[in-house]
């Protein structure tokens, strides 16, 4: 019995290396057939694990644009190649990716990953290999201190944060109280609070957690209740602002409720349903693109990225994609200007002014690598179930 | 003459927020309670620590979910969706039990417990792909969201918050009271159950008056998944559902369960409706960023003093066993 499925195995194998050996030559003959040589770029984003929902739309954002780029001739007559890896929301592979990229692809410049961490954990080689980064990552860590060779797209919580106590300030709340998810997100939006909250005479009078998994956050916000503060800053992603939104409802503690551009998505308002109605919050402009004066430079820009995006793949845009779309214009008009050097690029990039893209308009300098600052954002409040600008 | 008049009224003050976090500690708690017994049901029929409870609770609510409010759902009304989602863990807890008797019946304890953690894993992951990462807003059993009771100001003096009452609570208490009534009916009162207790006491001594053993704690497993499954369509509601909701909670459930002396059916009800309360009152009147360490700290607390739980505390001074 044995004997007949031993020579089965190589008869399947042999035919299918033959073929793969074949679909490999026409793949090389075809584009040496081009009249330019690709410029070449690497991609990579947390398509996979924890932060896919971060990483997918960006990808897809990028393949579109790529195409997009390519039927209008490439970048001056070259075709421009994007090599993409999965990193799975590790940390380790996302170094390997990077090391990759370098050493094997030899690609000019990388643009992502999706998440801080998976950005930071290869920092050093990118910065030894003298290789251009744009990051999606929203961390102020990524670009503070600066990294010569690093940049980024996403914004940071610096300028929600900004923005909000701006909001604070104007309307006259001088007690705040804080209630943060137990995450890196919630730590860092409750540390940027606490630094620009005296220079926006602002005070926080209470500062309270809970976890992401929490099922009920009464009690923190029973201690907010007896405080005496003016309103409340929620900072934290799904679901756990949802539930802080119901229980305040449910607790009649009718402050003001603030929250952060971790709420930027429709999942909140479905997730808090009713109780989301007049929550404040800090949003990339893409959300409420429609709204904007025609005056916004980015309103244009927003609008098409949005149409394509939905025309492409059949569901909404969001701010995700909208940063790995900053990141690939970014390069692509440093490559237009300066063609394939690394060096050059990065210092071409370094020199961006004005750039209007989806996070905001750039503007980098030899201090600055994100280009941002708070008119990236613009303040929204949920009303009737939607978004409305705030004046 | 003052002074104890105005420390009364302090106290008094307190009064509706004091039963505001004992309130919500009590529904809080009860689902803590239900999921401990699951582990206690598993624990005594087999002496494995089940850390794939959690997940359970995880497929209540996430098929509940489904059943009832997905948009490419079903939409059958809650009456209906509610058995067929302890129906479907009643499957994989089953499953799960299966594996753990026939093909596995030969491993030590210890490799059995590593198991239901990768089978957690698994479920963790298949419920991730079958339902996306997204959290999901779960409707509450009942049209009415809840009751603000005031309580008379003679009580609590002019100032007092009113205390809210939500029905869901409601529910998630009423359901936690009546699994442990069907819980007690059933091991005191139908031969299954009776089976299962003489397993728990002696496994071989049940083998010999003719129980069939795997049968037996397949049924453990079945039962306990039903347990977890009710306590995570209860939740659901109040705390959203998502795929990963599944891990804190097992976690607590199973410091309750260890609290009230593992494998004590009244003490993991006592340990968990404890748990719930005091991290509530931690959270207000400590700090709500150690919340979640309280629970572990309790847990180590308890052990140190008291290795076999908080029942065998109250035993041993009674010098009994």
């Amino acid at each position: 019995m044995k004997r007949f499925q031993v020579p089965f195995v190589p008869a399947l194998v042999v035919p299918a290396i033959v073929a793969l050996a074949l679909a490999g030559v026409a793949l090389v003959s075809s584009t040496a057939q081009a009249q330019k040589t690709a410029y070449k770029i690497g991609a990579i984003f947390d398509v996979t694990g924890p932060a896919s929902p971060l990483g997918t739309p960006e990808q897809e954002t990028v393949k579109m644009l790529v195409k997009q780029i390519n039927a209008k001739g490439g970048i001056d007559g070259h075709p421009l190649e994007v090599v993409y890896y999965d990193n799975g929301s590790d940390e380790a592979k996302s170094l390997m990716a990077m090391k990759k990229l370098i050493e094997a692809d030899k690609v000019l410049a990388i643009i992502g990953p999706s998440q801080t961490g998976t950005t930071l954990a290869g920092a050093q080689t990118v910065e030894t290999a003298n290789i251009p980064l744009v990051s999606c990552a929203a961390g102020v860590g990524i670009v503070e201190p600066v990294k010569p060779w690093i940049f980024k797209t996403a914004q940071s919580d610096v300028h929600a944060v900004k923005k909000v106590l701006d909001y604070c300030q104007a309307k006259r709340y001088a007690r705040v109280a804080l209630i943060t998810v137990a995450n890196a997100f919630g730590d860092s939006g409750k540390k940027q609070v606490e630094l620009q909250a005296r220079g926006a005479r602002v005070s926080v009078v209470a500062r309270e957690s809970f976890g992401s998994n929490d099922t009920d956050m009464k009690a923190q916000l029973m201690r907010i209740r007896q405080s005496n503060a003016q309103a409340v800053i929620c900072w934290g992603t799904n679901p756990g602002p949802a539930i802080v939104a119901k229980n305040m409802k449910e607790l009649g503690i009718r402050l003001p409720l603030l929250m952060s551009h971790g709420i930027a998505n429709r999942k909140f308002i479905e997730l808090a349903g009713p109780a989301a109605e007049g929550v404040i919050f800090p949003a990339g402009k893409l959300l409420i693109a429609d709204t904007l004066p025609n005056t916004d430079p980015q309103k244009r820009v927003l609008q098409a990225y949005a149409a394509d995006f939905k025309k492409t793949y059949g569901k909404e845009a969001d701010t995700f994609g909208g940063h790995a779309y900053d990141a690939l214009m970014l390069v692509c008009r440093a490559l237009r200007a300066v063609g394939p050097d690394k060096a050059k690029l990065r210092a071409e990039l370094e020199k961006t002014k004005g750039f209007v893209g989806i996070s905001g308009v750039f503007s980098f300098s030899a201090k600055d690598h994100n280009g941002l600052n708070e008119d990236a954002f613009a303040m929204v409040i949920i009303k009737n179930g939607d978004w409305t600008r705030l004046k | 003459m003052t002074e104890p008049v105005y420390a009364r009224k302090r106290i008094m003050g307190n009064l509706p927020d004091i039963l505001q976090l004992l309130f919500t500690g009590l529904a809080v708690g009860s689902i803590y309670a239900i999921i401990a017994v699951g582990f206690t049901v598993i624990f005594s029929s087999t002496q494995v620590v089940n850390f794939a409870q959690g997940e359970f609770v995880m497929i209540g609510a996430m098929v509940s979910y489904w059943l009832v409010g997905a948009e490419h759902g079903p939409h059958l009304p809650l009456l209906l969706a509610l058995p067929l989602a302890v129906l479907a863990a009643m499957l994989v807890g089953s499953a799960l039990g299966w594996v753990l008797m026939r093909p596995l019946k030969d491993a030590s304890v210890t490799s059995l417990i590593i198991i239901t953690v990768g089978a957690s894993m698994l479920m963790h992951g298949v419920a991730s792909l079958l339902w996306g990462k997204d959290p999901v807003a779960v409707a509450p059993f009942s049209n009415t969201s809840g009751y603000s009771l005031t309580l008379p100001a003679a009580l609590t003096g002019p100032h007092a918050y009113p205390v809210y009452i939500g029905t869901q609570e409601l529910w998630v208490m009423g359901l936690a009271a009546l699994v442990v009534l069907a819980l007690t009916f059933f091991f005191n009162r139908t031969m299954i159950g009776k089976a299962m207790r003489a397993v728990s006491v002696n496994r071989h001594g049940a083998r010999l008056i003719g129980i069939n053993v795997s049968r037996v704690v397949v049924g453990a497993f079945a039962l306990s998944a039903a347990i977890g499954a009710i306590a995570g369509a209860a939740i659901a509601p109040i705390s959203m559902a998502s795929y990963g909701m599944g891990t804190m909670l097992g976690l607590k459930g199973f410091a309750a369960a260890i609290v009230g002396g593992l494998g004590n059916f009244p003490g993991s009800i006592i340990a968990g409706l404890l748990l719930g309360i005091m991290e509530n009152f931690s959270a207000t009147y400590l700090s709500s960023q150690y919340k979640d360490a309280f629970a572990f700290i309790i847990l180590l607390g308890v052990l140190v003093i008291s290795p076999q739980g908080i029942v065998a505390l109250f035993r041993r001074r009674r010098a009994s066993v």
